[in-house]
């Protein structure tokens, strides 16, 4: 029992990494039917900007090592500018265009990103050493707690309520809510579209900069993919939780957490190599029972 | 009186589809001008045109003098121009509220927009019932409604609607042409209308322009369009008016 | 008169088929390795880009996952034409009759298209319910799943490390006589019954979707016929390479392929190997540029991993300035086509959104 609820406080605080990537997905889908390819890099840019930029095996932290109240707000903001020059480069040009080409598009701007930051850093994963205090382990009861899930379930939790104040208590979130249903109209009472769309970029790359933090405590190492398998799990977390949701998005973050940990944790250990497997495996067959997702849209008409 | 909106010869193209030819009409301050036709005339695509959803290939469009081709929609709506599109688009998952506030951002005066807001649900005590309920849980009349009142949130000097009885109960459709008229004296309001039918409009529209088959057939003031002959000819294309026998959908 | 008639009618393949055989016949030129294993590799892209051609031309549905078909048939072919020895060694949790035998060349590709073709039906059974882009999504989950599973099923992949001893038998021409094929198929495709109806279905969503089941079908069918086509090119990557790991199969290649795809235009055949020879051509200068090049006095280069975000920014610049393509979504022609019309010519349907006055965003 005990493990149970062990492996369960791993698999949301795993699942609550996975919610606030979706959720930065899940808001730019919203206003702009883009899934956004380069929000996994985002997340590379906002860990790699910790560094003294070079090719060495060994990464000396750059504002890594500031302290904590100018630290995130600095990676945050690396992560805004470099998240609205995506915008300002790419997708401003492409507003008129469809789906699919936004998509493609986010997949250029991804590999680009990928590639400048092999060419900066090199091509070998190097080792950071963020906070080590961060894995110190907290009992409660029985359970030993590491810390950084603790602060990771709290930062989530403060990050959405957050979000959800902005989006209803807000002119510009109301605005924004408005262009993600209808854009068109939101314009045509002058709710200024780049303005709203720079904003959804905007929060998507603070919440891109603190996962990015939160993950290289974690993982201690940086990699130039590292934001990809995070961005793959979070767009399966928006399709499992009804595409253009931002509750579904998060629902569906959660969602995928538990059944990667619990795979990891229940799978027979000949079978735990293929756990990414099993997980999408699982994705792909509730999508065959639910293929509207789990959070159903209001708007049934998606675009393809 | 002076000359709010010039729309001097645009032509429109989706793809191949030509969907107006040479269209110009203007509308004078505080007048109510009325554009009537038959399905797929072009009439919606006009309104759109003048609000900046889309872009004439040729002709110019002057609001207050000034061109505003080209423009985005939101510039057009922050010079005081407001399109209550077809289909009255609600934000169905915003409430009442929210959705009139929308409108009245663009004011940039919060106390004022505050003020307006008030002033909508006095005007509307149906709204005022139903502020926090969501949008799209309104009923059709009450959701025409709404869309009007949003867009006179953002103090239009020029309100354009298109259709706005679509689909609605010819009781409702009184009711909101009532409002409209009513909106257009108390907000000062100039007001350019789509509608299908004339019988309604020859009773408030000051002018009237008929557009058919992309082209603008016939345009005079109520007084002179009285009988509905010239009209009833110009809507359906006929040579000769004495001989339709059509009625004008009502 | 009925020959010359047919072939003006079809004209499309047989001139792309030309032309490519024209750019094989470099090869005779130069007798460099380098320029044989760039013709090969390009020829062997160009039957896989069609086979993504035929799935996202056709349907509109962006599928980032049909390289996962393309590993799955390469490794049907190591399976197939591998080193007996090495197989009994390394690959003991293969079946007796891959293990301890050696089959033929044609064989091995035929087995490169059925599997992964019976792949793509099962999966594309649940994947085409999906709406458009979800169902790109599952593509990519897709692609994980295929890279997750041959990278650690140590017993029949050689997990992570490289089966050895695949007969390589694949040069330019053979690879260049698989493309011409591939082009032929994809043709007769588009312009069969289903294909016909798929396009249409592609440009219009709400007809799409009055007849869902029939649209359901007819994207399955694109689908495998396209993972087939993927695992054929896969296939004789196995045997041109002689070695196979799991690696080159996941995004890069993804990228590649798609943005060969995207620069030629995805909605025409033309469009599909047109891009496979420009965005080659463009790597190669790119390549070449990155080992340097002397300017008179001074030697230029540009640093390495220019290839990539050349690339990546090329097909951003055709995305915004030329959204359909190169080919702008038409097939090639030199003929005026005769008197019936050719079915396979579509309108420039793009990927801009056709302008509505309420609806475009």
């Amino acid at each position: 029992m005990i493990q149970f609820i062990q492996n369960l406080i791993d698999a949301v605080a795993l699942g609550s990494i996975y919610a606030l990537v979706a959720l930065g997905v899940g808001l730019l889908f919203g206003i702009l039917r883009l899934i956004n390819f380069a929000h996994g890099d985002y997340i590379t840019i906002g860990a790699y900007a910790l560094i003294v930029p070079s090719a060495d095996v060994t990464a000396r932290l750059l504002i890594g090592d500031w302290p904590w109240p100018v630290l995130i707000p600095t990676i945050c903001l690396i992560v805004v500018i470099a998240a609205l020059l995506t915008d300002a480069a790419v997708f401003r040009p492409l507003r008129r265009a469809t789906s699919p080409t936004l998509m493609i598009a986010s997949f250029a701007v991804s590999y680009i990103i990928q590639n400048g930051v092999l060419m900066a850093y090199g091509s070998r994963p190097k080792s950071v050493d963020l906070w080590s205090g961060a894995n110190s382990q907290v009992f409660i009861g029985d359970l030993r707690v590491p810390m950084l899930q603790l602060i990771t379930l709290a930062v989530t939790l403060v990050l959405m309520i957050a979000v959800t104040l902005f989006l209803r208590r807000t002119s510009y979130g109301i605005q924004m809510r408005a262009a993600a249903e209808d854009f068109r109209m939101a314009q045509y009472l002058g709710v200024r579209g780049n303005v709203v769309i720079g904003i959804a970029f905007a929060l998507s790359g603070i919440l891109a900069g603190v996962v990015s933090l939160l993950y290289t405590t974690q993982s201690g190492s940086l990699s130039h993919v590292m934001g990809v398998p995070l961005a793959l799990f979070a767009f399966v977390a928006v399709v499992v939780g009804g595409m253009g949701s931002l509750v579904g998005a998060v629902v569906g973050g959660f969602v995928i957490g538990i059944i990667v940990t619990m795979l990891q944790a229940y799978l027979p250990p000949d079978l735990r190599a293929f756990r990414d497997a099993f997980a999408f495996a699982f994705v792909i067959l509730v999508l065959l029972v639910r293929p509207a997702g789990l959070v159903p849209s209001r708007s049934t008409f998606e675009r393809v | 009186m002076t000359t709010l909106l010039e729309v001097d010869r645009i032509s429109v193209r989706y793809g191949n589809l030509v969907a107006l030819r040479d269209v110009s009409l203007t509308v004078a301050e505080g007048e109510v001008v009325c554009v009537i036709g038959p399905n797929g005339a072009g009439k919606s695509t006009t309104l759109a045109a003048v609000a900046g959803g889309v872009t004439p290939y040729s002709g110019d469009i002057r609001l207050a003098g000034q061109s505003i081709l080209g423009r985005q929609p939101e510039q057009i709506a922050r010079l005081g121009l407001s399109l209550v599109p077809e289909g009255r688009h609600v934000f169905g998952t915003l409430t009442v509220e929210e959705n009139l506030k929308i409108g009245g951002f663009v004011q940039g005066d919060r106390s004022s927009a505050r003020a307006d807001l008030d002033r909508m649900f006095t005007l509307f005590p149906r709204l005022a019932e139903r502020r926090n309920m969501p949008a799209g849980r309104l009923s059709g009349g009450e959701q025409q409604m709404l869309v009007v009142a949003r867009a006179v949130m953002t103090r239009p000097r020029l309100l354009l609607v298109d259709e706005p009885s679509l689909g609605l109960a010819p009781r409702i459709v009184d009711q909101i042409y009532e409002m409209l008229l009513d909106l257009r004296r108390q907000a000062n309001l100039t007001l350019l209308i789509n509608e299908q039918s004339s019988n309604r409009i020859l009773k408030h529209a000051d002018r009237i322009y008929v557009l058919r088959g992309a082209r603008i057939q016939l345009e005079g003031t109520a007084a002179e369009l009285q009988d509905g002959e010239a009209i009833r000819s110009a809507y359906f294309g006929f040579e000769d008016g004495a001989t339709a026998k059509a009625e004008i959908p009502a | 008169m009925p020959l010359s008639r047919a072939l003006a009618r079809h004209q499309t393949p047989a001139i792309l088929i030309v032309l490519l055989a024209i750019i094989a016949c470099v090869s005779l030129v130069g007798q460099s390795d380098a320029l044989h294993v760039t013709l090969t590799e390009m020829f062997i892209r160009v039957v896989v880009v069609i086979g993504l051609y035929v799935f996202i031309g056709n349907s509109g549905i962006i599928s980032f996952g049909q390289i996962g078909f393309m590993c799955i048939g390469a490794y049907a072919a190591a399976w197939a034409t591998a080193e007996p020895t090495f197989k009994q060694i390394m690959l003991q949790g293969l079946p007796v009759f891959l293990q301890e035998a050696q089959y033929p060349f044609l064989g091995a590709m035929a087995g490169a298209m059925v599997l992964p073709a019976a792949v793509a039906l099962l999966l594309g059974f649940a994947i085409m319910r999906l709406s458009g882009t979800a169902a790109s999504i599952a593509t990519f989950a897709f692609l994980i799943i295929v890279n997750s599973v041959y990278s650690n099923w140590d017993s029949v992949t050689a997990g992570v490390s490289s089966i050895i001893g695949i007969p390589t038998v694949v040069g330019p021409w053979t690879a260049y006589a698989f493309a011409a094929v591939a082009i032929v198929v994809a043709y007769l495709f588009q312009i069969s019954r289903v294909g016909l109806m798929l396009r249409a279905s592609r440009d219009d969503e709400v007809a799409a979707r009055a007849s869902a089941v029939h649209v359901l079908r007819m994207r399955l069918a694109a689908f495998v016929l396209s993972a087939a086509l993927c695992g054929l090119g896969g296939g004789l990557y196995a045997q041109f390479l002689g070695i196979l790991t799991v690696d080159p199969f996941y995004l890069s290649l993804s990228f590649i392929t798609l943005a060969m795809l995207v620069v030629g235009g995805m909605f025409s055949l033309t469009g599909a190997v047109v891009g496979v020879v420009v965005v080659t051509a463009v790597v190669e200068i790119l390549r070449a540029l990155e080992r340097g090049v002397g300017l008179g006095d001074t030697a230029f280069s540009l640093p390495s991993g220019s290839q990539e975000i050349g690339l990546g920014v090329v097909m951003a610049l055709i995305l915004i300035f030329r959204p359909s393509g190169l080919a702008r979504g038409k097939e090639i022609r030199l003929f005026r086509a005769a008197p019936a019309a050719p079915p396979a010519t579509v309108p420039d349907a793009g990927l801009q959104l056709s302008e509505s006055p309420t609806s475009a965003r």
